[in-house]
Order: structure tokens, then C-alpha cells, then sequence
């Protein structure tokens, strides 16, 4: 299948933008250009008798009345019923058919699984490797996960919620499912060929040269405050260039890259590293005060039941697994858990990059303790010397 | 257009009323309102819209049903543990209480259309009396001291020695349930109250006026009603 | 309409002014608004109010589209290190001074607060409370509803109701989509009483709607004139009893169902929570239960409207009478089968193939209405009045609303086009281009009857082109905006959006203009405009009989129905002469009058 844009016709870019790319796919567009055509000669049917009605018997000398007519009519009535019941049938079964086709998963597709929470999208592949890619828009603008998929695959997903309902919506495979807090939904699809056309870059550190084909995804149902943020991308590459991006993914990195990426790809929606002052979420840059509050590590917190204390490495890993326990005041506190989303690796590299963010980090002066003290409370050799004064505030801190 | 004029279809603006409350409400001197052609068809309209009402009350019970049917095909070890806490014996007293109540509240009625005003008031009286019971016994002999073990909906459950992770759902289930017939209970008998009320005051009611008896007793069958699917649904089952 | 005027003095209403003369005093006056009982002050009431209520939900629906003119968030900028509006200038919308909360989400903000107001507030309520608590006793000859008190009651339990609702807006506004989805509902702003206050405002107003619908169902049952039997009540009649089925039977369910919201969010008893063992679906099950019958209550008092406009103003029996009135019956019965439909994303695949069959069947009774009304036109007398251009108006909105319901209901499709744009743009044709439209012109048609002044009929004119043009710019577009991939309650989105939603503002840009000309040409009326005669459309049904505005009692004397509704070949209007509404030259003898039994 060689489908380009110049293949499509005015209404297929009109509707969809562009041509179908898989079998899935334009059964369900040229299901939808039957719809329309369809809808376009009931409607031209209906509204043409209507304005020939109003033209021809509007009120005028010579039409003052109307003239005596049935007032029902078995034979038109039994037809005008039978007929559109009978072309809803059709419909139905039709729907049916496209329906089944992408709720069944094939026998031998790609299985992956996919997290979504406020506001972001994770996936995890058979071998448990998480997608750490992350695009960017445009300068300074939004970053979005992209999640690598190999082209000409039936690919099935299973999606869970970690806090509320979203909705998986790939626009260009033409289906969506809502991704519930309480159980696993999911449905198939067949990924689409890398067109011929496509554009090729390098797209990880010494990788090859990857002609690619993007799609977006969007979370369909409303979560919340950056619900609009909560996008992605899905890439699709050739199997080969999808094993080798495998291999290098799988090769084992350290937290000054595995930070930086968790950090895009899983906390980059709500929160900043600049400082700025946004409502959502405190931003991890530390040292500059912002809104009479000192945000970053080492600096103490006001919560939001009155209680200070101090940004420590208990603070910061419990943030992240049980956040609502400790909300920093003036914020609204919607941030979910992220308890099982992460390995301790990846929660140690979150930490040690949130800690790099603030002037008082302490990495820089001991470097090698800095990392290894992200894991058992080395917070006082991490704080700066002011704040060890408030060491036992550090107890209540770690306390759900 | 075509109007018929009979005089008794219309009282006009009548002119203004000089007798006192007391006698306006007595049952023998009360007319019908304006916009209705007689009393008959007041009365059946009153009927007609309680009806519709209970319809309504029907169907909000429907959703605590429903909910209990879903979590029950969900969670049925958390539910058969449920049941297991609540004795059935305080149900079962609770629901006499109710069956007797109910049957002085259709007495009342019997008593307002044969205008036997004394076994009115007493019908009406032994009703009051069973509900304030109903929800003594209620009060005193379930909620405060399942409240006392811990055994609260949602998070507020604290019982220690629970089986089953999702029993604070089954409490849930069980306050929302019992709890919003409670409070039917206490609109019934400030309904039946108030026509004691009437009746004690006024003599208000008799053989051609006794809507508001018949509309509140209405109202108490189905109170009743509802309690009958919610007592076996909650304390028998299991 | 012969009358046989036997009337004794003193027994009949002769002597009473319009029910709008006022009292002596401005305390005096609005006392006795406040305190009436009479089913026309009632209506009246609602419509100003549930007018109120459009303007407010429209307003926020303008400053949405605005939002939406740019990808990116334009309503708050950054200043100083604090986010605010820039709608209110410098001052941050909607924020809280005591926890310093920023509202970044002004625009989950505004559309909740759009959906929640037009659905709640307005649209429900809007004709069966307006124009039906007016016209309905009038159209069946009665003097006023069965309950009056209660239908005062129901009048301030929607008063509160919207004051509840008013009251969650200015203290901080609600994020939740109207629909209050759990578990985002119970767990979103949880130190606030705004959200609980926002779920008991649409519980206040589900009583209101519950006892309105009660009110009239007995009225149908009780109070029709003399001779009127069931199939001599004007269609409006039977789209409102449908209505009132739907509110009685559907309402209750939607009172537990947000009670058990209510309990949730303060004693989180877990009924809807995932975390104890609570199902959010529940939730959607038993809201769309209710809120899926209710579009019916939204649309099926308009098909009333519509009926009665296309007969009238064409001079013409309606076409199928019974068939458009069984159709309510049966989309009445229907709605209460269909509520997965909401849900496809959300369910298995048996009970999505299940109700997706039972949705096609809504489709059938809704069409059949549709070519009975242009049946209707067929061999009649048409004036292009502003309620006539109004009704065409319908039918083509309707339409393309209905129309687009079936990509809808086909599974295939739904599963790309569910909570998209395409979505919005069809209920907005099928909501908006449906009751609003209808509702607009049953205003028109019944004006001179409400308040005895005719409106500048041009005006009228300028005002139904702009809306019509305004809104097809502004929905139209948005099907392809869903086709394409645009998903619901997005404040910014991907910049190849962008063109569409431009049209799309603009064209809401063009609406407002219309509904402002509108505005202004009832006031105009009411200031300026010429008595109105007792029947200048030349109408059948009861209220055309009355004077404009009706006295106080509605009629003079109790009326006798003598003939059907649409009986425009056979009688000529009451308060009318041959030389006005002529009728054919040789008419079937007209029936002998009916005796009352």
C-alpha cells in the first residue's frame, strides 16, 4: 500500500486530511463517505420539496387558502417508514462490522501496555521498556511522549488509568477507548506502512538515518486542568528501525539521561523547571522566590494545612509516591500517584534530577554521595547548612 | 367560540370570606378550587398527581437498588459479610412496627369517609407513635452502635476485624439505603402529623374531604414499601 | 369559531382586565408577581428567567470560542510571575484569596459552567416551563393548571436551584464538565463546597422539573374543555405530555444518582470511587439513564412548537396527526433504552452492539415527524412570517442534526468520532438548531398572545437571518474539526486546527449580532409596539380565542371544543372575518357541534 496525500480526494482531506493508511482505516472513512453521501440525499431530498412547497404555495392572491388535501396517507406513511428502518439496519450492521474488527486483537499482534494519568500518556513494551522519547512542537513550546510502533503490525493495547478517566485517541487509526482507574480496557489496530515520502532524521544519539510517519494522540475525555496538554505522539518506523531504537533504549543509561527524559515525558505537563509561575504545579527550580514561596530542594515548604518543612530527598520521593499526603499550599493538589509507574531506578534518577535543579542541591560539592544518597535519606549531608538546623522536621516530612 | 355559562361552573371572585378559620376548614363547608368543574374531579386529580409522585419516589429508590444489585454481583463475599453484621431479628421488629403503622394509617382513612373523627385521631396517633419507634429502634439498636464498632461507609470505616477489603462499600450502600428511607419516614409522619393537626383543630376532614388523609396515608404505604424490599434485601440475604 | 353566548351576569369573567394590569404601586406589583398563582405570570416569569439563563450560558459560550480563535491558551498570561485573565484585565479570574489559587483552568471553567447553565438552567426548563406553563392550560381550555401552588412551588424550587448554581460560579466556578464524570468530580477542587454546591443545584432543579411535569400530566388527564377528547388536543399538547412522562419517569433517577455524588464527595462512601471498590462507570450508567430521556425533554416541547407553527402559518391541517402524535409517544418510550450510546468507549462489546441497535430505533420516529411536518406544506397557504422562516429554520438544523446522529450510533465510526468535535457540532445542531430555534419562533408566534403587542416584523426578519447564518458558520465547521481529530473541552490544540475553529468563532461572532437584534426588537415591542388583536395569525387552538393578552381566568366564558386544532378548511379563526383567512370555495359541511358529555 503506496497511499499519499495527493491520492486523497477533496472530500477525504476535507473529512480525515488525509488519505486512509491501513484496510481499518478506510473501511471506516469510505463507511463515512457512505454516511455522508447518504445524509446529502435525504437532506437535498427533503429541503428541495420543502422550498418547492414554499415557493409554490406561499400565500398570494389566488392562494389565500389551502385547497383540500389528505390529511394521512396509509401507502406513504407505510413507505417513509420501511424505508429509512431498513436503511438503519444497514447502518447499524456496518457499524457492527467495523466495530468488531477493531475490538478483536489478532493472534499474534504486539501487545503493549499503555498507563495514562493526569496529564500524560506511558507505555511499556513486551520486554518492559518504557518509552522515554519526547518531542518538542516548537521552541519552548509543549513536549510530547513519543512512543515508537513498528509499521505493518496488528497491535493490540491494554490501558489503565492511574487516577481518572482519559481516552486513548489515535485520530489516524480512527478509534479511541476510555482508559478507566478500575479495570483494563483496550482495543486493536493495525499500524500503518512508513510512506514512501517520509522524511528521514536522526532521531536518537548515533542512531541511523529513521524515516518515520507520526500520529497524534489525544486524551479524548476531559481529566482536568491540562487536559488539553495531555497529547502524544506515536511513531511509526520500519521493524528494523524499531529493534535497533529497542537496543539502544535497552542499554543501560545513567540518571543524568534518564532523569532529564523521565522528567519530559512524565512530570513536564504540569510542572517547570524556569521558575515560572504557573497555578497547576510548583515549579523544581529553586533558589529565586516566587509568590513568597522558595521552591527546589533544600528549601522549606509551606503546606497547605500550615505545617513548613523542609525539601528534602523523603519529601521529594514521597511526592511523587503519595503526593495528596503533603500539597504545597496554594496549589490544588490534583497530582496523582505515580507509585508503580516507576522502578527505583527511574524514581532515584527523578530525584537526583530534581535535586540538580536547586542551588542548594549539594551534588555538586560531593557528586558520587549525591547520587547514593537519593536512596536512604542522606539528607543532611545534602542540605546546606542552614536548613540541617530543621533535621528532625525531616521525620514528620517522610509521614503519609 | 363556544362558551356554556352554567352558574355552578364558575364562583367568580366569591366575596370576601367573614367566617373564621375554624369554620372555613370544617369538611362540611369546604368547597373546591376554581379551576376545577367539581370536587370529585379535584379529588381525582390530587389522586392522579400523588400517584405520579410515589411514581417518582419509586424510581429514586430504584437507584440504591440497582447500585446494591451491581456491587452485590461485584463484591458477593463483601455483601454475605454484610448482612452477617445486621440482626435480623431488630429488622423484622422494625418491620411489624411498620405493617401495623401502615394498616391505622388506611384505618385513618376509613375513619375520615365514615366521619368517626375520635378513631381518626387515635389511628393517626398509633401511626405517629410507630414511627417514631421505627426510627428509635433504628437509631438506638443499629446506627449508634455499628457507628461505635467502626463500622462506617467509606472512609470513615474503622471496624478492625472485618472480611473483606470492600466492606466499607457495603456500609456505604447500607447508611445511603436505610438512611434516605429514614428520612421518608420523618417526611411521612410530619405529613401524617400535620393532618392530626388538622383534624384535631378544625375537624378538617370527613366524608367529602379527606384528600389530604388519603394522599398522606399514600405516601406512608409506600414508605412502608420501600422498607419491605429493603429489609430482606439487607438483613436476609446473604 | 360560533360561540353560543348564554351568559348570566356575575358568573363570567367579563368584567376582569389582562392578567398583566398591574397593581397600585411598585410593592404592590411585584408582590403579587411573586406570590401568584396564575399559570400565565408563572410562565412569564420562567421565560424572562430561563432568557436570563441563555444570556449568561451564551456569554460563556462566546468567551470559549474566543479561547478557541488561537492553539494556544490566550485567556490567562503571565504577569509579574502570576498567571491572570485577560478577559478581566489584571485581575485573576476566579481566584481564591485564601489559599492564593490561580485559576489556570479558566476555560474548564467557562465550559462547565456554559454546559452546566444551558442544560440545568435553560434548556430544560426552557419551553415546557415557558411557553408550556403559559399556553398549556390555555390550549385546553382550562382556566389553569391542576396544582396551581404547586406550580408557584416548582416556579422557586427553580429559582433557588439557580441560585445554588450562581452561588458555585462566584465562588470560584466549577471544573468538572456538566456531565460531573466521576471519579474527576469527587476528587477535583477537594477543599471547595462549590462543586457540591453546583451537583445540589441540578438536584434542586430535577425537583422542579419532576413537579412541573407532574403538574401538567394531570392537567392533560383532567382538565381538557369540554368536548376536547385526546385526539382533538393541539400537537404542542401532546409533545409536552410526552415531555412530562419523560421528567416524571426520568428525573427521580438523576435526583439518587447526584445525592449519591453529594455523599460522596463529603463522606466518601465509595460508591463511584475506584480506589474502594466503587465503579465510575455506575456513574455514567445512571446519569446518561437520566440525562439521555432528557434530551427528549429538551427537543420534544420544540417538535410541539413546530407542529403548531407549520399548520398555522400555512394555513393547513397537519399532515399524520396522529403519527406525530404517537411519534412523541414512542420517542418518549424509546429514550429510556438508549442511554449506552453516550458510552460506547466505556462499555463491552455485547452491551455497546445492544444499544447501538435500540439507537437506530429513536431515528425512526423522529423522521417520521420530520416528513409528516413537510407533508404538511404540501397544498398549503404559506406566509414567510419571522415564526414561519423560524420553523423552516428548524427543519433544516433538525435535520442535519438528526443526520448526523447516524455516524453516531454505528459503532464503527462512534469509536473515532465519541467526545470529539463532531459530537459537539451535532448535539449543538440538534439542541440549539433544534429547541432554540423552535423556541424562538414559539416566542415569535405567541407574543402578541403573551403580551398584546406585535414586534417589528423586518426586524424579526434580519434577526432569524443572522442566527441562521451565524450558527451554521459556527457548527458546521466544527464536523469537520471532529473528523479530523479534534477532541472536546480542549482550551488549546494543534495548530492545523486552526483555520476551522476561526470560521467557527466568527460565525458565533455573527450569531450574537443576531440574537442582540432580536433583543432589541422586543423591547422595542414592549415599549413601542402596536396592540396586538386577539387572533393575527389567524390560529384555531384555544389561546387564539382569548384576548391578547388573556384576562385573568384566560377566558370569558368556559370554552366548548367544537372542532379539531387544524381545522383550517372547514372554520374561519375566532376573531377573524372570511375577508382575512378566506376559506375554500366549497367546503365539506362542517361537523355538527359536539354535545358535552
Amino acid at each position: 500500500m503506496t497511499l499519499t496525500l495527493a491520492e486523497a480526494g477533496f472530500f477525504q482531506k476535507l473529512f480525515f486530511r488525509e488519505a486512509p493508511s491501513t484496510d481499518a482505516v478506510e473501511f471506516v472513512d469510505n463507511f463515512s463517505h457512505f454516511l455522508w453521501w447518504h445524509s446529502v440525499f435525504w437532506f437535498v431530498l427533503l429541503m428541495g420539496l420543502t422550498a418547492y412547497f414554499v415557493v409554490k404555495y406561499r400565500r398570494r392572491p389566488g392562494n389565500m387558502y389551502a385547497e383540500p388535501s389528505p390529511s394521512h396517507n396509509t401507502v406513504i406513511e407505510t413507505i417513509w417508514t420501511v424505508v429509512p428502518s431498513l436503511i438503519l439496519i444497514v447502518i447499524f450492521l456496518f457499524g457492527f462490522w467495523g466495530y468488531m474488527d477493531k475490538m478483536v486483537s489478532k493472534s499474534d499482534a504486539l501487545e503493549l501496555q499503555i498507563k495514562g494519568w493526569k496529564w500524560g500518556w506511558g507505555i511499556t513494551y513486551p520486554n518492559g521498556t518504557d518509552s522515554l522519547e519526547t518531542a518538542y512542537l516548537d521552541e519552548g513550546g509543549r513536549a510530547f511522549p513519543v512512543f515508537y510502533i513498528p509499521e505493518n503490525t496488528d497491535i493490540t493495547l491494554t490501558m489503565s488509568s492511574q487516577d481518572v478517566i482519559h481516552s486513548f485517541w489515535i485520530p489516524d487509526m480512527r478509534v479511541k477507548m476510555d482508559v478507566m482507574p478500575n479495570r483494563y480496557t483496550g482495543y486493536s489496530f493495525t499500524s500503518p506502512p512508513v510512506p514512501e515520502n517520509a522524511t528521514a532524521e536522526v532521531l536518537w544519539e548515533d542512531g541511523p538515518l529513521v524515516a518515520h510517519k507520526d500520529m497524534w494522540i489525544f486524551c479524548a475525555e476531559y481529566c482536568g486542568d491540562n487536559h488539553s496538554e495531555m497529547a502524544g505522539i506515536m511513531r511509526v518506523v520500519s521493524q528494523e528501525h524499531y529493534d535497533a531504537w529497542m537496543v539502544a533504549k535497552m542499554s543501560g543509561i545513567g540518571p543524568d539521561v534518564l532523569g532529564p527524559a523521565l522528567f519530559t515525558t512524565k512530570c513536564a505537563t504540569c510542572h517547570k523547571l524556569d521558575g515560572s509561575q504557573n497555578s497547576t504545579a510548583p515549579s523544581w527550580k529553586g533558589g529565586a522566590e516566587y509568590f513568597d514561596q522558595q521552591y527546589g530542594f533544600g528549601y522549606d515548604v509551606r503546606l497547605n494545612n500550615g505545617e513548613v518543612i523542609e525539601r528534602d530527598v523523603d519529601y521529594v520521593r514521597n511526592s511523587i509516591l503519595n503526593p495528596s499526603s503533603q500539597v504545597v499550599a496554594g496549589y490544588p493538589g490534583n497530582m496523582p500517584s505515580f507509585d508503580g509507574l516507576l522502578t527505583d531506578t527511574q524514581l532515584e534518577a527523578l530525584i537526583w534530577y530534581y535535586r540538580k535543579q536547586s542551588d542548594r542541591s549539594g551534588l555538586d560539592a560531593e557528586p558520587a554521595e549525591g547520587e547514593e544518597g537519593a536512596e536512604d535519606g542522606a539528607s543532611e549531608e545534602g542540605a546546606p547548612a542552614e536548613s540541617s538546623e530543621e533535621a528532625p522536621a525531616d521525620d514528620t516530612a517522610a509521614q503519609p | 367560540m363556544t362558551t356554556i355559562d352554567a352558574p355552578d361552573m364558575h364562583s367568580g371572585h366569591p366575596p370576601a370570606d367573614t367566617r373564621s378559620k375554624k369554620e372555613r376548614l370544617f369538611w362540611k363547608n369546604r368547597g373546591h378550587s376554581e379551576h376545577f368543574r367539581s370536587h370529585e374531579e379535584e379529588f381525582d386529580a390530587c389522586k392522579f398527581g400523588m400517584w405520579l409522585f410515589l411514581t417518582t419516589e419509586v424510581l429514586l429508590f430504584a437507584g440504591i437498588f440497582c447500585a446494591y444489585a451491581v456491587f452485590r454481583t461485584m463484591y458477593p463475599e463483601a455483601w454475605a459479610a454484610g448482612s452477617h453484621y445486621l440482626n435480623w431479628k431488630i429488622g423484622a421488629l422494625n418491620t411489624v412496627v411498620l405493617l401495623i403503622s401502615s394498616f391505622t394509617a388506611a384505618m385513618a382513612v376509613r375513619c375520615a369517609q365514615l366521619d368517626q373523627q375520635r378513631w381518626l385521631k387515635l389511628n393517626l396517633i398509633i401511626t405517629l407513635v410507630c414511627a417514631a419507634l421505627f426510627v428509635f429502634i433504628k437509631l438506638k439498636f443499629e446506627y449508634l452502635p455499628k457507628l461505635s464498632e467502626g463500622k462506617a461507609p467509606g472512609t470513615f470505616f474503622s471496624y478492625p476485624f472485618a472480611h473483606d477489603p470492600h466492606e466499607p462499600l457495603w456500609w456505604g450502600v447500607y447508611y445511603i439505603g436505610t438512611g434516605i428511607h429514614a428520612l421518608h419516614v420523618l417526611i411521612g409522619a410530619g405529613l401524617l402529623g400535620w393532618v392530626l393537626y388538622r383534624a384535631w383543630r378544625y375537624k378538617a376532614y370527613g366524608p367529602t374531604e379527606y384528600t389530604m388523609v388519603e394522599n398522606s396515608a399514600l405516601y406512608w404505604h409506600l414508605v412502608d414499601l420501600v422498607w419491605i424490599f429493603l429489609f430482606p434485601l439487607l438483613y436476609l440475604v446473604h | 369559531m360560533t360561540t353560543i353566548d348564554t351568559h348570566t351576569a356575575g358568573h363570567d369573567h367579563h368584567d376582569e382586565g389582562s392578567y398583566l394590569t398591574p397593581k397600585t404601586g411598585m410593592i404592590g406589583t411585584a408582590w403579587q408577581w411573586a406570590t401568584t398563582i396564575d399559570h400565565k405570570k408563572i410562565g412569564v416569569m420562567y421565560l424572562f428567567a430561563v432568557l436570563f439563563m441563555f444570556f449568561l450560558g451564551g456569554m460563556a459560550a462566546l468567551a470559549v470560542r474566543l479561547e478557541l480563535l488561537e492553539p494556544t491558551r490566550v485567556m490567562t498570561e503571565v504577569v509579574d510571575g502570576v498567571e491572570v485573565s485577560t478577559i478581566t484585565g489584571q485581575i485573576p479570574l476566579w481566584s481564591d484569596p485564601d489559599t492564593a489559587e490561580i485559576g489556570s483552568n479558566n476555560y474548564n471553567r467557562l465550559f462547565t459552567l456554559h454546559g452546566a447553565i444551558m442544560v440545568f438552567m435553560f434548556i430544560v426548563p426552557s419551553i415546557p416551563a415557558s411557553l408550556g406553563n403559559f399556553f398549556l392550560p390555555i390550549m385546553l381550555g382550562a382556566k389553569d393548571v391542576a396544582f396551581p401552588r404547586l406550580n408557584l412551588l416548582s416556579w422557586y424550587i427553580y429559582f433557588f436551584g439557580s441560585i445554588f448554581g450562581v452561588l458555585s460560579i462566584i465562588m470560584g466556578g466549577v471544573d468538572t464538565g456538566w456531565t460531573f464524570y466521576t471519579p474527576y468530580s469527587t476528587t477535583t477542587d477537594p477543599d471547595h463546597w462549590r462543586v457540591v454546591l453546583m451537583v445540589l443545584a441540578a438536584f434542586v432543579l430535577g425537583f422542579s422539573s419532576i413537579l412541573t411535569g407532574l403538574n401538567f400530566i394531570v392537567t392533560v388527564h383532567k382538565l381538557r374543555a369540554p368536548g376536547m377528547g385526546w385526539f382533538d388536543m393541539p400537537l404542542f399538547i401532546w409533545a409536552v405530555y410526552a415531555t412530562s412522562i419523560i421528567q416524571v419517569l426520568a428525573t427521580p433517577v438523576i435526583g439518587i444518582t447526584l445525592l449519591l455524588l453529594i455523599f460522596e464527595r463529603l463522606f466518601h462512601v465509595g460508591i463511584f470511587d475506584p480506589s474502594m471498590g466503587g465503579d465510575p462507570v455506575l456513574y455514567q450508567h445512571f446519569f446518561w439513564f437520566y440525562s439521555h430521556p432528557v434530551v427528549y425533554v429538551m427537543i420534544l416541547p420544540a417538535m410541539g412548537i413546530i407542529s403548531e407553527l407549520l399548520a398555522v402559518h400555512s394555513r393547513k391541517h397537519i399532515f399524520g396527526y396522529r403519527a406525530i402524535a404517537f411519534s412523541s409517544l414512542g420517542i418518549a418510550a424509546v429514550s429510556f433504552l438508549v442511554w449506552g450510546h453516550h458510552i460506547f468507549t466505556a462499555m463491552g462489546e455485547l452491551v455497546s452492539t445492544l444499544f447501538s441497535a435500540l439507537t437506530f430505533l429513536v431515528a425512526i420516529p423522529t423522521a417520521i415527524k420530520v416528513f409528516n411536518w413537510i407533508a404538511t406544506l404540501y397544498k398549503g397557504s404559506i406566509i414567510l412570517n419571522t415564526p414561519m422562516v423560524y420553523a423552516l429554520m428548524f427543519l433544516f438544523t433538525f435535520s442535519i442534526g438528526g443526520l448526523t446522529g447516524l455516524p453516531l450510533g454505528a459503532l464503527a465510526t462512534d469509536l473515532h468520532l465519541h467526545d470529539s468535535y463532531f459530537v459537539v457540532a451535532h448535539f449543538h445542531y440538534v439542541m440549539m438548531g433544534g429547541t432554540v430555534i423552535a423556541m424562538v419562533g414559539g416566542i415569535h408566534h405567541w407574543w402578541p398572545k403573551m403580551f398584546g403587542k406585535m414586534y417589528s416584523e423586518p426586524g424579526a426578519l434580519l434577526g432569524a437571518a443572522l442566527v441562521f447564518i451565524g450558527f451554521n458558520v459556527t457548527f458546521f465547521t466544527q464536523f469537520f474539526l471532529g473528523l479530523q481529530g479534534m477532541p472536546r473541552r480542549y482550551a488549546s490544540y494543534v495548530d492545523e486546527f486552526q483555520h476551522l475553529h476561526q470560521i467557527s468563532t466568527y460565525g458565533s461572532w455573527i450569531l450574537l449580532a443576531g440574537f442582540l437584534v432580536h433583543l432589541f426588537v422586543f423591547i422595542h415591542s414592549l415599549v413601542a409596539g402596536k396592540p396586538a388583536s386577539a387572533n393575527p395569525w389567524g390560529g384555531l387552538t384555544f389561546e387564539w380565542e382569548a384576548e391578547s393578552p388573556p384576562i385573568e381566568h384566560n377566558f370569558h366564558h368556559e370554552p366548548l371544543c367544537q372542532h379539531g386544532p387544524y381545522d383550517f378548511e372547514k372554520v374561519v379563526p375566532p376573531h377573524c372575518t372570511a375577508e382575512e383567512f378566506p376559506l375554500p370555495p366549497s367546503p365539506e359541511p362542517a361537523s355538527p357541534p359536539r354535545t358535552i358529555t
